[in-house]
């Protein structure tokens, strides 16, 4: 077990790095970084999907909240002049207490139940940013969420620039992993767990369900949320449309073709679906065919998602030791 | 994990019948995307980049935005190209689908002006517009855009971006002056609005508001739909209710259209009705069927009558397998875009061929006269304006009733 | 309001409603017997549509054969996808079949737009007309597909209370172990089940292909309905569909009428929600875990 720690350490450390040094590798290349940053984006929200997964939860509220955290943000940047800074972590805490309010009726519901409900609440939240079109632009939607420019006296920084940018996605993503990582680590990631496995036991074990339910989902929308925030300041522009259902479907899909048992799982997913979303840009109707055959491709003959590959790679190579 | 080597022998053939048809299928369909693209090789080439909408709900306004380019680059192309200061130049069209969303826009747009370096971005729709502009301004790159939700972006502060299409204002000026002397004036005093829930239903909305208050015409309601309403009974008996003489319908797509011309006419509505956004009969002939009476289609050209109209449209059937006249409307941009190159004698200064394109005047398109107007507006002229095709279905027949330029007010 | 007014309105909204449930009983009774997400039925709506479609405009056949045919080939297009996809997901998370479901959609929604085109198509009425009674427009074609709805979901809920079929079907819903245990083929009755199912969203398909237009991407919207009445409805109740379908028709009606068209969307979502607060199992639904 220990040596598997190793090797997943090891991977963290190297993506890590590959990240901090991704802008030199590829020259500046203004367009990769887009995409990098696009994929951060994308892993935040997938892995925090994940988190409220580790309950045995799905969550298709997801496009919603970070749409809260989005619009809270940029709200405040353009109606009141709030920089980002406190901007962001104002929105992650909207999207987190409307997390905390609505989980108190939602829980009470169950598995399909759960998913219906939390889709419900997804909608609303979009058509309510459209419906209040004095407050939020409506449709239309807000424009002009400049990024920040940080000054630092000696030096200033302007994070519309798209490498000051990336740096700043890597660093808010990279803290959303390792937050999430730790939680998943700790004892209440084990409450969690043991919640997922056998809800009804966990509770006769003593163990609030109910409680670890409503921390769960409120950790999870706030790091969305984050992400929202993070992503209106970097498109400059949102409107209702960018917080609907697709959004929620992807970091499904992400979780799921990455695999679901540790976190790497949705990194791995995101980074990888997001690539090829991108290079099938030109593809028209096929990306999305591709989409659907990679999807179903991977439930149906590769269980345990991507981050299984290794592991299956590993007992192939020691069966064959063993002959 | 479960042990599910006990389970293999049974599921083998099916997993291996699913693992082989998948990565054929999957090979199969990422090839055409992944393999390089042909690249004219040696000679000078001039990209124009395409953030359309292939996929989603607008693909159908999208891919016929494509077929105008991808046609008009292969004639030109054939005609010797464009010549930029006695060199010739042959075209070359890359295409990002944006799937209709603002994000997938602005990505495709990066990827065309700072990978591809194109320095012409043509686009469809107010979503993938949006995200279009927020890149290709800052970048120095011409837009040509179909937009018509968004009347405050296309401003001074975008001084290279083209509003091609006219949108249903441009459209007023030409469609309110054939219905007043078709039914008579006094017969259409009131109006009624059912637009689609979103930017785009909201600005047509005000466009509207505009026209009526030009021509002295009272409203009596408004009604918004929902891109997921499937029945449009209730909304269109709340129209009807007021009784307006009139029903303007914008910018619905022509199976929408359809449903709303059906439900008003069984609920025995008997006024016209009016879809700027619609450009196409066929549609329409079939969902509304016997209900398909006075219905007014402004641009829209069904029967090609000119040589090269009818020419467009063999080219466009032999080319892409079908030809709409949605199409045909949108084939004229790129000869106009050629044309403001050559007059202004470069292919890189996208200021110069800015205003040179606003002086661009066309003749004989599918949409007949082309010229770009709304100086007043824009302080340089942006908006295309062309000759108004507009289509009258009586009786479950569809014919051209009048082909006339806007009527545009001085002030516009 | 006027009285002719209140009538029309309450009529369209059974008339919705009706429509509605017919999408909404074949999910539920997937969702009942296999305990699956089925994503993609407003998928088997949507080819249903095109199949009549094309059975009716180029191959000029009658159009009550077509239906009939729609729901022959849709039901084995069911019964294939079950046993190629949702077979071997059996026993496992439902997120499982949520994402085959998914999968599916993209899958099938973009090759209908490639097949299909992404223009909107018509299909051509059986019965046109109507006749004006009281100051209410009863039209023939929209009471004709009430009327044929409602024989179809009445059939339906006879088949699965009365024959020997139906009630092995329902018997697996309710405990498929036990049920096997009894000799039934669990197996056989997914397959059927979920072929029935899809086959009642073709026929959905089809009966509103005339009234509305049809296009390739039409899928997503009735799906979207279908999950919002079989979950306040409750899973794998047929009585819960039609009483579901009925209230989103009503909402849809009524609030659309007096007041606006966006605001009845949001309403629906707001009763739904509030429904499973008040009974996380919807309205008629046995508990899931």
């Amino acid at each position: 077990m220990k040596y598997l720690d190793q090797i997943a350490r090891y991977r963290w450390e190297g993506l890590f790095l590959f990240s901090l040094l991704f802008p030199f590798l590829c020259g500046f290349d203004k367009y990769l970084m887009h995409v990098a940053i696009t994929i951060s984006l994308n892993v935040a929200m997938a892995t925090s999907m994940w988190l409220i997964w580790t309950l045995g939860l799905i969550s298709f509220a997801h496009g919603g909240i970070m749409g809260i955290g989005a619009y809270t943000s940029a709200l405040l940047l353009t109606k009141y002049g709030v920089p980002m800074w406190i901007g962001m972590w104002v929105g992650a805490a909207a999207a987190g207490l409307f997390a905390l309010l609505i989980s108190f009726p939602l829980m009470r519901t169950r598995a399909v139940y759960f998913f219906m409900a939390s889709w419900a609440i997804g909608e609303v939240i979009k058509r309510n940013f459209a419906y209040f079109r004095d407050f939020t632009g409506g449709w239309n939607g807000v424009f002009n969420i400049k990024a920040p420019v940080l000054d630092l006296g000696f030096i200033s920084l302007d994070f519309s620039d798209r490498t000051a940018f990336y740096y700043l996605a890597i660093l808010v993503v990279s803290f959303v992993i390792l937050f999430i990582y730790r939680i998943n680590k700790s004892r209440t990631g084990m409450m969690f767990w043991s919640i997922h496995e056998h809800e009804l036991l966990a509770q006769h074990i003593g163990i609030n369900v109910l409680k670890q339910k409503v921390i769960a989902f409120t950790v999870a929308c706030f790091l969305a949320g984050l992400a929202g925030a993070l992503y209106a300041h970097y498109q400059t522009f949102i409107n209702p449309k960018s917080f609907d259902i697709w959004k929620s479907e992807f970091a499904l899909v992400h979780m799921i073709v990455g695999g679901l048992s540790t976190v790497g799982g949705p990194v791995t997913g995101a980074i990888l679906l997001t690539v090829i979303d991108e290079l099938l840009r030109a593809a028209g109707h096929f990306r999305v065919i591709s989409f659907g055959v990679i999807l179903i491709g991977v439930v149906i003959l590769l269980p345990g998602g991507l981050e299984s590959v290794p592991a299956r790679i590993r007992n192939y190579l020691s069966k064959d030791l063993h002959k | 994990m479960k042990n599910n080597r006990i389970i293999m022998p049974k599921t083998l053939h099916r997993r291996k019948f699913i693992t082989r048809s998948s990565a054929a299928i999957l090979g199969g369909l990422a090839a055409p995307s992944i393999l390089p693209k042909y690249a004219h090789a040696a000679t000078k080439t001039i990209k124009i980049g395409g953030a359309v909408p292939l996929t989603g709900p607008v693909a159908y306004w999208g891919i016929s935005t494509m077929q105008g380019f991808v046609d008009g680059a292969e004639v030109i192309n054939e005609n010797g190209g464009v010549m930029v200061n006695g060199e010739a130049h042959m075209l070359e069209v890359i295409n990002y689908d944006t799937k209709g969303e603002v994000a997938d826009s602005r990505a495709a747009t990066l990827r065309l002006v700072e990978q591809d370096e194109v320095k012409f971005v043509y686009t469809q729709a107010a979503a993938s517009t949006v995200g279009m502009l927020q890149v290709t301004e800052p970048a120095n790159v011409l837009s040509i855009a179909a937009c018509w939700g968004y009347l405050d972006l296309f401003g001074e502060d975008y001084p290279l971006h083209f509003r091609a299409e006219m949108s249903d204002y441009e459209q007023g000026y030409a469609y309110i002056p054939f219905m007043q002397e078709h039914y008579g004036k006094d017969s259409l005093k009131t109006a009624a609005f059912i637009g689609p829930n979103d930017q785009d239903g909201f600005d047509c909305y005000v466009s509207y508001q505009r026209l009526l208050k030009y021509y002295g015409i009272e409203e009596t309601g408004f009604e918004y739909f929902n891109w997921e309403d499937i029945d449009f009974f209730p909304i269109v008996s709340k129209t009807i209710r007021n009784n307006p003489d009139f029903i303007v319908t914008s910018p619905s797509p022509p199976g929408i259209t359809a449903s709303i011309i059906k439900a008003a006419r069984e609920l025995g509505y008997k006024g016209p009705i009016c879809s700027p956004a619609a450009s196409e009969t066929d549609t329409i002939l079939e969902v509304a069927g016997e209900h398909a009476h006075d219905v007014v289609l402004p641009v829209t050209n069904v029967n090609p009558s000119s040589e090269s109209q009818i020419a467009i449209q063999k080219r466009f059937i032999e080319r892409f397998g079908s030809f709409n006249a949605l199409s045909g409307n949108y084939s004229w941009w790129i000869y106009s875009l050629v044309a403001a190159i050559e007059k202004a004698g470069t292919a890189e200064d996208t200021n110069a061929i800015a205003e040179a394109m606003a002086t661009i005047v066309l003749e004989d398109t599918y949409v007949g006269r082309v010229t770009w107007e709304g100086a007043n507006a824009h302080g340089l002229n942006r908006q295309g304006v062309y000759d108004c095709y507009t289509t009258l279905i009586e009786n479950g027949q569809a014919t051209l009733a009048d082909v006339r330029y806007p009527e545009l007010p001085e002030t516009y | 309001m006027s009285i002719p007014e209140l009538l029309q309105m309450t009529l369209t909204g059974i008339n919705l409603g009706v429509m509605y449930a017919l999408i909404a009983v074949g999910l539920t009774l997937i969702f009942g017997v296999m305990r699956i997400i089925q994503y993609a039925h407003g998928e088997m709506y949507m080819l249903g549509a095109f199949v009549l479609y094309y059975w009716t405009e180029k191959f000029a056949m009658p159009y009550w054969l077509g239906i009939l045919a729609s729901f022959i080939v849709i039901f084995a297009l069911g019964a294939v996808l079950q046993i190629v996809l949702f077979r071997p997901l059996q026993g496992k998370n439902i997120l499982n079949s949520l994402a085959v479901s998914l999968g599916l959609v993209f899958i099938i929604s973009s090759t209908g737009q490639i097949f299909f085109g992404t223009t909107v198509k018509g299909i051509d009425s059986v019965v046109t007309g109507g006749l004006v009674f009281g100051g209410v427009y009863f039209s023939y074609e929209r009471l004709m597909i009430t009327v044929v709805a409602t024989i179809i979901i009445f059939s339906l809920w006879v088949f699965l209370k009365k024959t020997k079929m139906g009630t092995a079907i329902r018997a697996v819903s309710e405990d498929p172990d036990a049920a096997a245990l009894q000799g039934i083929r669990t197996q056989r009755i997914h397959w059927l089940a979920f072929g029935l199912g899809s086959g009642l969203a073709a026929v959905a398909g089809c009966l509103m292909g005339t009234l509305l237009s049809i296009v390739p991407s039409m899928g997503f919207l009735a799906t979207i309905k279908a999950f919002m009445i079989v979950i306040m409805g409750g899973l794998g109740s047929v009585p819960g569909a039609v009483i579901g379908g009925l209230m989103l028709g009503m909402i849809d009606s009524v609030v659309t009428t007096t007041i606006a068209a966006d605001v009845a969307i949001i309403v629906s979502f707001v009763v739904i929600f509030l429904v499973l607060v008040f009974k996380p199992t919807g309205l008629f639904g046995q508990k899931w875990d």
